[in-house]
């Protein structure tokens, strides 16, 4: 008799737990993006996107090359961090009977999980300091005219730290993407007298072209605020790009000496490098995921 | 119990209350001109009986096949059993035939019905013999009944013989004899018939038309 | 009896399963042979054996010779020195469910099986696509969207679109594996009108699970159970007087 409306109340009480749960989680949330928000724009002001930065005090200061610098390490970083991760992530899924594929998908999880600052010190060790090429027992490795050897604190650095990091991410989201593709495609295509590798890059490819591209979004909007590999293989820079092999300024590192110095103006700028950074991901996120399924969705 | 079966069972039993009706029938109009019974109304009521369930035997093989779209043993079945309706619905028109014999000539009991009585009795066996091949499919009666059909083509050529030979005394007993034993004579060629539908249900053969 | 594939001593094994037992066989040329038998019978792990597709399965294993009389190609498709993919090519396959390719549009999703057989000149692929769209009795149905996905079409005409695809680039044998059992009775007699007029040009192997659709449009029939090969026969005879007590049982109802 009472039963109903006891089930009812202990539905009530369910919902409104969730509810305040989401609530509760969400307040912290929402106030870091109000900070941004409200701090980012009324230190705004068109300098900070044109000029270069200007010691603390003086007027005019801007961060227009960390801006330059954050495209440029995601761009580079993307290079070369995209082609390996979905070729990784074919592998994966379309080629599960091979033996490798076991090993492979351990390495590709248990990266996926790495410390982006192991990954830092790490490409440190190797490229920076150039530890590889003393192993090899050379001062640097040349072809032809190209050398390659200890660079330093380098945009090229940076740009592979980032790229390690990538990888993982988009390998798992290909894979995924690649596993929805249903069976009866794949048959159909192999019927048509396409062979192995045709199917997997005509048609499995073709057929989850929107999931890869959003893993593509994704594994950018990741990359592009992380602060720790950047630390260790760029260390930052105060001016413009000029070249792989020279450091290099971002927008994470800005945001990172900005916000703990102790000049008044330079905190300002940090919010704003913090705002233009959301502002980037969001756009990721939400703008170019709308327009890649209008585009590329069938 | 497959969907079908019900069918089947109904199509059989209406065969077999056919059969009996049939052969009752054919026992009448014999029995009829031989001792000159009047049997006319029975026999013409049994003979639009037959009519009638033939009808509905071919009604409901259409049926069956339309809904049940019947393969193999199945099929040859229906097949068969129309056209043993058929075979049966024949036996009641000639026996109905023989009948009009007796109106026509009137009494006949003073003829010779030696070659008759062979003949209808001859008949009567093939008649008793493809009913029950076809109840309990029994292939060897099925044979038995078709060697039969020899001899009563035999009684009826030799009596035509006779006739072209001989001049009859009687008339009207030389014609009512031909008459009816032409009658027999498809009344053994319709039992025939009957007796190779068994075959053809069982087996699928067909024995080809002498 | 003028027989394109001859199957030989055919077995064939899902892992350590074995679901083909010594298949033997001659499928005629330009003919309809449907292959009929309960669930789980193999008929269609035969129907794949003939287009070396049921050997891409993880563990799957075929033994025995598919001696294929093609015009480009003569010999046993299983022999090692053949390429499978090749073999493919003289074989359309269209399956169960239609499986058009959703990101490709209607007028490529036929295209693309010319693509891969080298056709390159534009006005030649337009020609053949159009061709096969209509042979298919597709081509009125969807000739204002062709460019619209593959998947936009109704299941019927997905499926016809199927067969289009597979019939394009002109294959010896088409391979159908119950084609029209996901489609409704109207679209199913479309296709099978279609089949039948397909005849004249391709040989057709149908699985069925469909006794009367085998009875409409097969020349011959094969019946299949547990792996083997029952009886083989031509349509007419195996539904009127099969010689095989377990085909005779399975076409009445019998059992399965």
């Amino acid at each position: 008799m009472r039963i109903p409306s006891l089930r009812r109340f202990y539905d009530l009480i369910f919902v409104s737990i969730c509810v305040i749960a989401f609530i509760l989680a969400m307040i912290p949330l929402a106030w870091i993006l109000i900070e941004i928000i409200i701090n980012g724009i009324s230190a705004f002001s068109i300098q900070l996107l044109t000029n270069l930065p200007r010691p603390a005090g003086v007027p005019g200061g801007g961060i227009a090359n960390y801006i330059q610098g954050t495209i440029i390490l995601v761009a580079i970083a993307s290079l070369i961090g995209f082609p390996f991760g979905l070729f990784i992530g074919v592998f994966l899924s379309e080629f599960k009977e091979h033996k490798l594929v076991p090993i492979v998908r351990f390495f590709v999880d248990v990266f996926a999980e790495f410390p982006s600052i192991v990954i830092g010190i790490f490409v440190y060790v190797i490229l920076v300091r150039g530890e590889i090429f003393e192993l090899f027992g050379v001062q640097s490795i040349c072809i032809g005219a190209i050398c390659l050897g200890p660079m330093g604190f380098s945009a090229l650095a940076g740009s592979i730290s980032l790229a390690l990091l990538m990888i993982p991410i988009v390998s798992k989201s290909v894979e995924e993407s690649l596993n929805l593709v249903p069976v009866s495609i794949k048959e159909a295509a192999l019927a048509l007298g396409m062979s192995r590798w045709r199917t997997v890059f005509s048609i499995s490819i073709s057929y989850a072209r929107t999931g890869i591209l959003l893993a593509y979004i994704l594994a950018l909007s990741r990359i592009a605020g992380e602060a720790a590999p950047l630390l260790l293989t760029v260390l930052g820079s105060y001016y413009w790009f000029s070249g792989l092999f020279d450091r290099i300024g971002a927008l994470p590192l800005a945001i990172f000496t900005y916000g703990i110095s102790p000049f008044e103006d330079l905190r300002a700028q940090a919010w704003v490098a913090s705002l233009l950074l959301i502002l980037a991901i969001l756009f990721l996120n939400i703008g170019l995921k709308i327009l890649i399924r209008r585009r590329f969705a069938w | 119990m497959r969907l079908i079966d019900e069918g089947l069972q109904k199509l059989t039993s209406k065969i077999i209350r056919m059969a009996i009706l049939s052969r009752e029938t054919v026992e009448l109009a014999v029995r009829a001109y031989l001792n000159n019974e009047k049997l006319t109304e029975k026999i013409f009521h049994n003979s639009e009986t037959l009519r009638i369930l033939q009808d509905e035997v071919s009604e409901l093989a259409v049926e069956l096949i339309a809904r049940y779209q019947p393969v193999a043993s199945d099929l040859r079945y229906i097949k068969s059993c129309m056209e043993i309706a058929y075979g049966f619905s024949r036996f009641g028109r000639y026996a109905y035939d023989i009948m009009q014999v007796l109106e026509v000539f009137g009494d006949l009991s003073k003829c010779d019905h030696t070659k008759l009585i062979k003949a209808s009795e001859t008949v009567h066996k093939m008649i008793d013999l493809s009913i029950e091949a076809f109840i309990n499919k029994d292939l060897n009666k099925a044979e038995e009944v078709e060697k039969m059909d020899d001899e009563v083509d035999d009684i009826y050529e030799s009596h035509l013989a006779s006739l072209i030979k001989e001049k009859p005394t009687n008339l009207n007993c030389a014609v009512s004899a031909t008459l009816i034993l032409r009658y027999l004579e498809r009344i053994a060629d319709h039992a025939s018939y009957i007796a190779e539908a068994v075959l053809y249900i069982i087996k699928g053969e067909r024995r080809p038309r002498k | 009896m003028d027989a394109i594939l001859s199957v030989r001593n055919l077995n064939a094994w899902y892992g350590e399963k074995q679901v083909l037992y010594d298949i033997n066989l001659d499928i005629p040329r330009y003919h309809i042979t449907a292959i009929i038998g309960p669930s789980g019978c193999g008929k269609t792990t035969f129907l794949r054996c003939l287009n070396r597709l049921h050997e891409l399965g993880q563990g799957n294993k075929v033994k025995g010779e598919v001696y294929f009389n093609g015009k480009n190609f003569k010999g046993n498709i299983y022999d090692p020195k053949v390429d499978a993919t090749e073999i493919r090519r003289y074989m359309g396959m269209v399956f169960q469910k239609p499986n058009p390719f959703p990101m490709l549009s209607v007028y490529d999703n036929v295209a693309i099986g010319l693509k891969i057989n080298g056709i390159k000149d534009k006005k030649k692929i337009n020609e053949i696509v159009m061709n096969s769209l209509k042979k298919a009795y597709l081509l009125d149905e969807v000739k204002d969207s062709l460019h619209k996905s593959g998947a936009s079409l109704s299941g019927g005409q997905q499926q016809r679109l199927c067969i289009a695809r597979a019939i394009a680039y002109n294959p010896e044998v088409l391979l159908m594996d119950e084609p029209t059992s996901a489609l409704d009775p109207i679209a199913t007699s479309k296709i099978e009108q279609l089949l039948v007029e397909l005849k004249k040009e391709f040989t057709i192997v149908i699985v069925t699970h469909n006794m009367q659709q085998a009875a409409r449009i097969a020349d011959y029939t094969a019946f299949m159970y547990l792996g083997k090969l029952i009886e083989f026969a031509p349509t007419e005879e195996l539904f009127e007087t099969p010689k095989n007590e377990l085909t005779e049982r399975y076409i009445t109802g019998k059992f399965g």
